[in-house]
């Protein structure tokens, strides 16, 4: 049995085919496919680049159900290993890029690893100033907005 | 097909940025939350770090108590004044007070409530009868054949106490006793007096006395003189029930290290059970020396522990006596001894007040760290290790 392909297309127009079971782990493109069969699906705001990553990352974690037993390729632990080494070669823009793409295409499984990337970013900074600067985040608060929140003394819980 | 454009880190949808905040430990959202002020409005209405970091509750000599997140080095003022209280025990947020006026109470560390407790002399069902005699001293009686014996004269500070608090719905186990007698009283949410459990009597010869005492949900661990652990089940309507299993330690342990006794004086000695997260308790046989050398300042008290096994991925709370597992998202170090004193359950030396180290003992590295800030702040009268739920 051939495999059903469908056609996500960037914003650049290029045309990716991939298998339907890889692209049905986004849930937004899941319901298209059923909405729209056999449509080219126009993902207007990805780049080629970040689409290009989205499907490695699918390719990788779908689980085919047709062809008897558990075909998919990977265990477990080896996944995880993948999915460390997936997010450890993305630099600081393009994970944000992937990020949003996760959260649009609705891949929560990506969402997780990406924001997870970010989180632990974050706490391999030492200080404040070290986290702004990775992040490329501008200090909108005075000073005295920065001691306020500082001073909210009682234990935050 | 559109999705909103991205405009760099500080304007990450709040969805997506809460996600990221929420999986940040507890010093790194606080460190999050000032990057600017879109993260600091996300952190708002984010449900707040992962909780359950060590904090140390801290009673000084003047002032009221403060509470000490290590993992960030830094104080923090508790809700309400909590500095008339003498603390007893602890579970979760919960702490376990006694009052000026030796009124016990279950006190919540983050906010102003606090739930009332029988007093003590409404203690009944075995052999003993307490009796206030004065606004915080209290007689003891002994009843024997519908005859009361004075038998013994005791404050608040003679009290230890454990308590464990169900964080779901709210249901509470309270366990006193007077230190070093072999009795205790215990109540549960709703209860209006205290039960006691004795130790000598209706109990067989190897079960008897009462040296340590560990409670964790509803099962009480007592060790025995004879150090058997005697374990009984508070959750059921009629009381205690023993549900013990034959479990003893070696006597060994307890002339351990006779030359170190012999050379040093020692501050405190402990005979301790210690629950682990999961099987059996285990036993724990801590000593504390003054220090021989005469390099040291006069009045410089040193401690250290010995004895004690590997406690592998994991964490013994020794005020708490029980073992967790470690965690470093929560800054609970593995293979350590969170300690503060010796005798918080059972004053084995008699000291009238207690030696106070606050310190992690880490059983890898057989080193101490002790937390600077705290001694050049305060001069301490009690310090308890707890993990906040």
């Amino acid at each position: 049995m051939s495999k059903k392909m469908i056609v996500l297309k960037s914003s650049e127009g290029v045309s990716f085919v991939v298998e339907e079971a890889v692209a049905r782990q986004s849930k937004i493109i899941s319901f298209l496919v059923e909405e729209f069969p056999d449509r080219e699906l126009p993902l207007t705001n990805m780049t080629s680049e970040i689409l290009r990553k989205t499907i490695e990352y699918c390719k990788k974690h779908v689980v085919e159900d047709d062809g008897g037993g558990d075909s998919s390729s990977s265990s477990s632990g080896d996944l995880k290993e993948w999915d460390v080494k997936f997010v450890a070669e993305i630099d600081q823009p393009r994970l944000m890029d992937l990020l949003m793409a996760a959260n649009y295409l609705d891949i929560p499984s990506l969402l997780d690893v990406t924001c997870q990337k970010v989180a632990d970013t974050i706490a391999a900074c030492n200080d404040e100033k070290e986290i702004r600067a990775t992040f490329n985040i501008e200090n909108d608060f005075t000073e005295e907005e920065v001691e306020a929140i500082r001073m909210e003394n009682q234990y935050p819980i | 097909m559109e999705a909103p454009s991205s405009g760099g880190w500080s304007e990450l949808p709040v969805d997506i940025l809460r996600y990221v905040l929420e999986r940040l430990s507890f010093v790194d959202f606080h460190r999050a939350k000032i990057m600017c002020s879109n993260w600091y409005l996300c952190s708002k209405q984010t449900l707040g770090p992962k909780r359950g970091s060590p904090l140390l509750m801290l009673c000084p000599e003047e002032g009221g108590c403060r509470l000490y997140n290590a993992e960030e080095d830094r104080f923090y003022e508790t809700t309400s004044d909590l500095s008339g209280y003498q603390f007893l025990g602890n579970s979760g947020k919960w702490f376990l007070a006694v009052d000026s006026r030796s009124d016990l109470y279950i006190v919540d560390v983050f906010s102003d409530e606090r739930i009332l407790l029988p007093r003590l002399e409404t203690l009944m069902g075995g052999l003993h009868e307490i009796q206030r005699v004065g606004e915080n001293e209290f007689r003891e009686n002994l009843i024997k054949r519908g005859t009361a014996f004075a038998w013994n004269h005791f404050t608040s500070k003679d009290l230890r106490g454990l308590l464990w608090v169900d964080d779901k719905n709210g249901d509470f186990v309270v366990v006193w006793r007077v230190d070093i007698c072999e009795y205790l009283g215990f109540c549960k949410k709703g209860d209006a007096h205290y039960r006691e459990i004795t130790g000598r009597t209706d109990v067989s010869r190897e079960l008897r006395g009462i040296y340590d005492l560990v409670l964790k949900g509803y099962n009480l661990y007592l060790l025995s003189t004879r150090k058997y652990v005697r374990h009984l089940d508070l959750s059921g309507q009629d009381g205690a029930k023993d549900v013990s299993v034959s479990h003893k330690f070696p006597m060994s342990m307890l002339i351990a290290d006779q030359r170190a006794m012999n050379a040093y004086k020692p501050i405190s000695v402990g005979h301790n059970i210690v629950v682990p997260a999961s099987g059996e308790p285990l036993f724990l046989y801590t000593r504390a020396y003054e220090p021989a050398s005469k390099d040291l300042e006069p009045g410089t008290i040193d401690t250290w522990l010995v004895e004690v096994d590997d406690l592998g991925d994991e964490a013994l709370f020794f005020d708490l006596g029980i073992i967790v597992p470690a965690d470093r998202t929560l800054g609970i170090e593995p293979n350590s001894i969170y300690f503060t004193r010796n005798d918080r359950r059972f004053n084995h030396t008699g000291r009238s007040s207690p030696c106070i180290d606050v310190c992690v003992y880490n059983l890898a590295t057989k080193t101490i760290k002790r937390f600077p800030s705290l001694s050049s702040s305060f001069i301490l009268k009690d310090a308890m290790w707890f993990l906040p739920s």
